[in-house]
């Protein structure tokens, strides 16, 4: 057509319906030079842990939903019709941050069974229990030391100028250099503190807690609440020990079936509200089911996945 | 293969993480390799070919088994590119980085190799002025090196649609690098 140009090999008459721009435009798009793609596998690692924490966290949402109570008075009149407006607005205003924020973001999960050390940019190293997880963002240390944390972990924090705050769904746990330990559950809230000072807060109120001492509520934080860590491997289960003061049985079975992956079930209600006290050797599930049995004196029945206590 | 591609699609949608597996091993090196047309760095076209799969799977529960996987994820990782240029501010500083097509090395003696810039300048044509389904096409059919039916098949269009895109884009592309040549 216009300039006949050909620099590319002469004599080849394919695609006679387009004329020789085109065509060699057509030959040369194919030449690019690309980066070849990362390993798949190694990236299906990281995407199906990443996979894990969304469904965490749209678990925690939809738990969170059902919390929430109705909102009343006018504004129910009112939202029949702002609904979809405030639905679109929110999302929008969700969705744009995400792209940068998943970039920036990094996550720590552990599986139920399994528990996991990690060292963070500051030096502090965190260990964190079975099914639990901490997020943070890709520049800690730089002019925050700020994270969440879902599950339990027990916290090494490296002396600094910059304040260590642990954020959790119950309250801000607050401290400049210190080891403690954090346990968030659905229906609970405790930190305990093996050496130095930490702070604990939420909306309401702030308690401060000194070395040995610590704070099991769910909401209350108030320094009645307070009480001395009473033995002296804090916590528990960095020693693979389970240790239990007057604790119901049901929250004893919660943290087995976190450590070891199984599920608990009970004969009648009313066993699960048997209280436990006593140290349990939480190395491994046979000794630990024959323990609960013993301090309990029921006996159970294990399949592999369910023990029933009977 | 199209009908393999709706049983996986339906086992994803009822959170079945080997059939999301399988279909991330099926796609994964095409998407990466179309995002990173468009964003010409490998790290950022990692994190978005990632960010893409996890989106998927985030919102499984509205996938439509019966439409292409393909077109979903193009989509996706398009808005991803498109976000990441409007958070950069370089969305238009990129369009500005187009060269005035005639003027630029072309008249320098020097420049042997021809048929790499032209490449350049294509690739620019495509990731700018392009539709975006217009894009896809070309890009599948040119980098991916896929045959018109397997292009129509995998986006669930026809075979003419596929052609007739392609047609858009090398006019395009000929009338944008008209100076040049």
């Amino acid at each position: 057509m216009e300039n006949k140009i050909r620099f590319l090999e002469s004599g080849k008459n394919y695609m006679k319906k387009l004329d020789d721009i085109q065509k060699l435009i057509w030959e040369c798009s194919a030449q690019v030079k690309l980066p070849s793609p990362p390993n798949k596998e190694e990236v299906w690692m990281r995407l199906s842990q990443n996979m894990d924490i969304t469904d965490m966290d749209m678990d925690m949402k939809q738990d969170r939903q059902r919390l929430t109570p109705p909102t009343q008075g006018i504004w129910s009149a009112l939202k029949p019709r702002l609904n979809y407006a405030v639905a679109l607005g929110l999302a929008f205003v969700m969705v744009l941050p995400f792209a940068y924020d998943s970039l920036t973001t990094e996550s720590i999960v552990t599986k139920a069974t399994d528990f996991e050390t990690v060292q963070l940019p500051d030096g502090s190293t965190i260990t964190l229990n079975a099914g639990s997880q901490i997020k943070y963002k890709k520049d800690f240390n730089s002019d925050h030391r700020t994270l969440t944390l879902f599950g339990e972990a027990y916290f090494d924090v490296k002396k600094g100028q910059t304040p260590f705050i642990v954020n959790t769904n119950h309250g801000q746990v607050t401290v400049l250099g210190t080891a403690f330990n954090v346990r968030t559950r659905e229906d609970g809230f405790e930190v305990g503190v093996k050496e130095g000072i930490v702070q604990v807060a939420n909306e309401a109120k702030a308690v401060i807690l000194n070395q040995g001492q610590m704070l099991d509520v769910e909401t209350d934080f108030d320094e009645t609440n307070l009480q001395n860590v009473s033995y002296s491997n804090y916590p528990d289960w960095m020693h693979k020990k389970l240790v239990c003061d007057q604790t119901p049985l049901s929250e004893v079975c919660g943290e087995i079936e976190r450590t070891f992956g199984i599920s608990f079930e009970f004969a009648t209600a009313a066993l699960a509200e048997i209280t436990v006290t006593g140290v349990i050797d939480a190395q491994d599930l046979n000794t630990v089911l024959s323990t609960i049995s013993l301090l309990t004196q029921h006996e159970f029945k294990f399949d592999g996945e369910t023990c029933t206590i009977i | 293969m199209a009908e393999q591609e709706q049983i996986l699609l339906r086992q994803v949608k009822n959170s079945d993480k080997n059939a999301f597996h399988q279909l991330f091993s099926d796609f994964h090196d095409t998407l990466f390799r179309f995002v990173v047309y468009r964003v010409q760095d490998a790290d950022l076209a990692e994190d978005i070919t990632q960010e893409t799969f996890l989106r998927v799977w985030r919102t499984r529960d509205s996938i439509q088994p019966k439409k292409s996987f393909f077109s979903l994820i193009a989509r996706i990782s398009t808005n991803l590119c498109y976000d990441h240029f409007r958070y950069k501010e370089v969305r238009h500083r990129h369009e500005d980085l187009i060269p005035e097509f005639g003027k630029s090395h072309f008249d320098d003696p020097e420049a042997v190799n021809q048929a790499a810039m032209l490449q350049e300048e294509i690739q620019k044509v495509v990731n700018d002025k392009l539709p975006d389904k217009c894009r896809n096409i070309f890009i599948l059919s040119r980098i991916e090196g896929k045959t018109n039916p397997e292009i129509a098949e995998l986006l669930d269009l026809s075979v003419r649609t596929v052609e007739n895109q392609i047609y858009r884009a090398l006019k395009v592309l000929k009338k944008n690098l008209k100076n040049y040549m």
